[in-house]
């Protein structure tokens, strides 16, 4: 398979402090790339960049579309509004991502709007399709966010992000903020949009147990340093690195014959990175 | 719940604004000065220029339902006033005439006026006999013999109006200089910035003063109006725009806001479609809360008699009269305008902490 | 004394809101055992924080509460919390004195402009007649439990200074220092990193082993219950579903709930049965119970949202 998205030495300082320090990596089409690492890891800076929403300080950004490679940052905004179709975003936080004054239907066509899709007959029919996609009613398009749960809201946003049919979908944190049961749906509802529509996911993550299930590679990252990649079951079974084992021993199993035993932080050498 | 989960945003913010009674009062109060200052040709018995020559500075007249007999009528009506002058003090005083009553006629004809400059009318809500011979003044003359009911609804008329044409202008200036402020950044934004510190560090009175004293005095009063009206908005944009400017910053950082950015859409629909909707209802409440200040200010201006002058007639113009204890003392129905200032301040701010509460529906319905 | 610390029989919650009643609590009733961890576990609007603030009284005067919650402290005659007026001077000894609380967000329940050491001693002087010399060697003393080093050196220091792991033992330290012998903790780890989390979760742990009290630990994380807490509390929807001790619920759980809750742990072995649960489970849940509850969640989420 090849490969969607390449970063090349992507470095981004804050007040001269390195956030993003020199990362590269790959990803697969048709694959889910996890990136994990807690708060201050710079995880966010690195997706905000790709996204274009922060100008890095260097390297570059390739992103292969249907026409062809790309550097994404050398790309006049106009340049880049067909970009926008093909990479999309799904938020963290359900209910600051849905304009709380827009219906469902009004939040799910603006996409179809923006960029000239169908006249109005046929943008409420794609609206509809992409409601029952995401499982929720077709009567949900006339309703305002706030009638909805944390789970249905996620559910709009992932309908928001597919809408434009893209090819590579950025989740940052997109289930972090909700409850373990509503995650287990969401992640389901994402694994199966994934086989239905080809889809590639970037997914941002701070629990490695979500990433372990849903991801298949994945990207470690502290203070703003990759400090191990590869295959998920690779990393996880046999990490090589002392902050991912730091990591693996932090996550408490709901088994309780397997106690928790965090290696302590001081003992590992952490600051070699 | 569930009912409370299909309303729109606005249905939400009018559930929220209803649980404030002072503020629901203070709506109906507001309602019903502006009705009185819009139709004040047809509400007021007389034009404020009318003169009574039989009743100088008279008090505020009763209306009665029941005669000197204590028989009960229908019809409400107000004794006749008898000027004795006092030889000792060779004050006037008034006594009513219990012998001559005139009976309140609803609908009557009286002093001809141009409704809103549209058609000639004659009709009143309320007068005493058309025929000239009685008069009706319950809330007194003043030393010309013209009725302050009247001139308090005029007055009405030209006070509350700068309000809202004022806080109009406010609105325009602010959103625009603070919109553009914070979306653009910058040299615009500082630039913005160092003006409002200046302006807010200039002693609004003094300045205002200055500003009046320029305006020709030769000016019509309707120039003169909008003259005032420019200079109270000058200066009252800076705390709007710098309000404005911070929910810009704060707002571009909203995730709702990046989601449109990263659909595709352009500035001037992130801006109106999302920015924009997501703080009228504050711009609302500021607005309201900016009214008064406004109000307050052509009342400063006229008492001191710098801003609206005679013939125009204004709470701040029929205050003039108030100047002197003599009237505290002698007159004190010529203060009348004075309350009508407290009340509507006051119904203004209620008016804004109920829709501040109201302004934002989601606040209690987030759940986590 | 065979009795339990802490028992709450029947606790039932409304709340009164414009647009009627909700149910927050329903006949809730289960048992906190001396010199234990109990945990609480539920998703949100499933009334776990519901009941911790009901232990301290915290609730709005919107809720209609009934049911009882008895506390039998060590040494003194049982109370019964339900019923206690607000100015009986045995409130001022329940709160912070038997039974103390940790909170979620430990930067707000640090006062940002005095030192930590102060803050800590702080609690000492407001429940005890002593020196502040006396005071503030016993915070010391606390801080270092806690597994602060350098005392010295950090109780001059303000909290602003501090991780967010260092920020919560400090928290726990002001909850501690006036040895409660019930120690509430409302969700204590969710705000912190899952490294930061295994952390405290230990430190909870020994310290209650050490110091011999009970500790009810509320959260939404299987994993973390079954870490920490000698016995466990299933809520679902203002009811319990199950309770037990740890072992027994986690290995062998009874309620389909806990069976759901536990197949939905990322990672977690799923049959397609366990699918077909979650499914039933959630998305028909009154997910707004959580909304119109206490009002310092609703002062929170006010202040985050118009900001």
């Amino acid at each position: 398979m090849s490969e969607i998205l390449t970063v090349t030495d992507l470095c981004k300082s804050f007040s001269d402090q390195p956030v993003v320090n020199s990362v590269s990596f790959g990803v697969r089409e048709s694959t889910t790339l996890g990136i994990v690492g807690e708060s201050g890891s710079g995880k966010t800076t690195l997706v905000r960049s790709i996204l274009r929403a922060i100008d890095p300080d260097s390297g570059t950004v390739r992103y292969n579309s249907r026409k062809g490679w790309q550097d994404l940052h050398s790309l006049s905004p106009k340049e880049l509004l067909p970009l926008r179709r093909e990479i999309q975003m799904i938020f963290q936080d359900p209910f600051a991502s849905l304009n709380p004054r827009m219906t469902v239907q009004a939040i799910l066509e603006e996409p179809l709007i923006i960029h000239g899709i169908g006249d109005k007959e046929s943008r409420k029919q794609r609206v509809a399709a992409m409601l029952e996609k995401v499982q929720l009613e077709p009567s949900s398009a006339s309703r305002f966010p706030h009638a909805f749960s944390g789970g249905q809201r996620q559910r709009i946003g992932i309908a928001r992000a597919l809408i434009l049919e893209p090819r590579l979908v950025i989740c940052d944190e997109s289930v972090s903020a909700l409850d373990v049961s509503v995650q287990a749906q969401i992640l389901d509802l994402l694994a199966s949009l994934q086989s239905e529509l080809g889809l590639t996911y970037l997914f941002v993550a701070h629990d490695l147990r979500v990433v372990r299930e849903f991801c298949d590679e994945v990207l470690v990252m502290y203070a703003g340093n990759v400090v191990e990649q590869g295959p998920v079951e690779e990393v996880f079974n046999n990490p090589q690195h002392d902050y991912t084992r730091l990591l693996l021993s932090a996550i408490p199993s709901p088994d309780p014959d397997e106690k928790l035993e965090p290696l302590a932080r001081d003992g590992l050498q952490l600051e070699k990175v | 719940m569930s009912e409370l989960r299909e309303l729109s945003p606005g249905r939400l913010a009018w559930l929220r604004f209803r649980r404030h009674r002072l503020a629901m009062i203070a709506a109906g109060v507001l309602v019903v000065l502006y009705l009185l200052a819009m139709f004040c040709e047809f509400m007021s018995p007389y034009t404020p220029q009318q003169r009574n020559a039989r009743a100088i500075n008279a008090p505020p007249m009763d209306i009665r339902f029941f005669d000197a007999e204590g028989q009960f009528h229908l019809r409400p009506f107000v004794y006749d006033l008898e000027l004795t002058i006092n030889p000792d003090t060779w004050m006037r005083e008034y006594e009513e005439n219990t012998s001559i009553a005139y009976p309140i006629r609803f609908f009557a004809r009286g002093e001809p006026y141009e409704f809103w400059g549209l058609f000639e009318a004659d009709r009143h809500l309320f007068s005493v006999d058309p025929d000239g011979s009685g008069y009706i003044h319950w809330f007194g003359t003043d030393s010309l013999g013209r009725d302050m009911y009247s001139r308090v609804l005029y007055g009405a008329r030209v006070s509350l109006s700068i309000g809202v044409v004022g806080v109009g202008l406010t609105l325009f200036l602010g959103v625009l200089l603070g919109g553009f402020a914070g979306y653009l950044g910058g040299m615009f934004d500082s630039a913005v910035q160092r003006m409002t510190e200046v302006l807010q560090s200039i002693p609004t009175l003094p300045l205002w003063m200055a500003l009046s004293a320029a305006l020709p005095a030769a000016w019509s009063p309707i120039t003169t109006y909008f003259g005032v009206t420019i200079i109270l908005s000058l200066f009252g944009w800076t705390t709007l725009a710098r309000q404005v400017r911070g929910r810009f910053l704060a707002m571009r950082e909203e995730d709702f806001v990046i989601a449109a950015r990263l659909i595709g859409a352009n500035d001037t629909r992130v801006i109106f479609r999302h920015m924009l909707p997501s703080f009228t209802s504050h711009i609302i409440t500021t607005a309201t809360l900016a009214v008064p200040a406004m109000i307050l200010g052509e009342t400063a201006l006229s008492f001191l008699g710098i801003g609206l002058r005679a013939p125009v007639v204004s709470w701040g113009v029929l205050l003039q009269q108030a100047q002197n204890y003599q009237v505290i003392v002698m007159t004190p129905w010529l203060l009348l305008p004075g309350a009508f200032i407290v009340i509507t301040v006051i119904a203004f701010n209620l008016l804004g902490d109920g829709l501040r509460d109201a302004a934002d529906p989601y606040s209690s319905l987030r759940e986590q | 004394m065979s009795e339990s610390l802490l028992s709450i029989k029947n606790l039932s919650v409304e709340f009164k809101t414009e647009l009627g009643k909700v149910n927050a609590l329903n006949e809730v009733s289960f048992d906190v055992p001396r010199n234990s961890i109990t945990a609480v576990v539920g998703e949100s609007g499933s009334g776990k924080s519901v009941t911790s603030n009901a232990i301290l009284r915290l609730l709005p005067d919107t809720a209609q509460i009934s049911g009882e919650i008895i506390l039998n402290p060590q040494g003194e005659d049982p109370l019964n919390i339900t019923s206690l007026d607000e100015r009986d001077p045995r409130m001022q000894n329940l709160r912070g004195g038997l039974v103390s609380m940790v909170f979620q967000e430990p930067m707000t329940a640090l006062s940002p402009v005095h030192r930590i050491g102060d803050q800590v001693a702080e609690a000492v002087l407001c429940h005890r007649d002593v020196s502040p010399e006396v005071a503030m060697a016993e915070a010391a003393t606390m801080l270092e439990q806690v597994g602060l080093t350098e005392v010295d050196k950090k109780i001059r220091m303000y909290p602003f200074e501090f991780s967010g792991g260092m920020r919560q033992r400090v928290v726990i330290a002001m909850a501690l220092i006036c040895h409660p012998q019930l120690l509430i903790c409302d969700e204590p780890t969710t705000a912190l990193d899952v490294t930061i989390q295994a952390e405290i979760l230990v430190l909870i742990k020994s310290l209650q082993r050490k110091l011999n009290n009970s500790v009810l630990f509320i959260t939404h994380d299987l994993g973390v219950v079954a870490q920490i807490a000698d016995r466990v509390v299933v809520m679902y929807d203002g009811q319990v579903m199950e309770s037990g001790s740890v072992r027994q619920v986690l290995k062998n759980p009874q309620h389909p709930y806990t069976r759901h809750l536990l197949a939905s742990i990322p990672g977690a072995v799923t049959d397609s049965g366990s699918q077909l649960h979650a499914a039933n489970w959630s998305d028909g849940a009154p997910i707004g119970a959580g909304t119109f509850l206490a009002d310092a969640e609703e002062g929170r989420q006010v202040r985050e949202f118009s900001q």
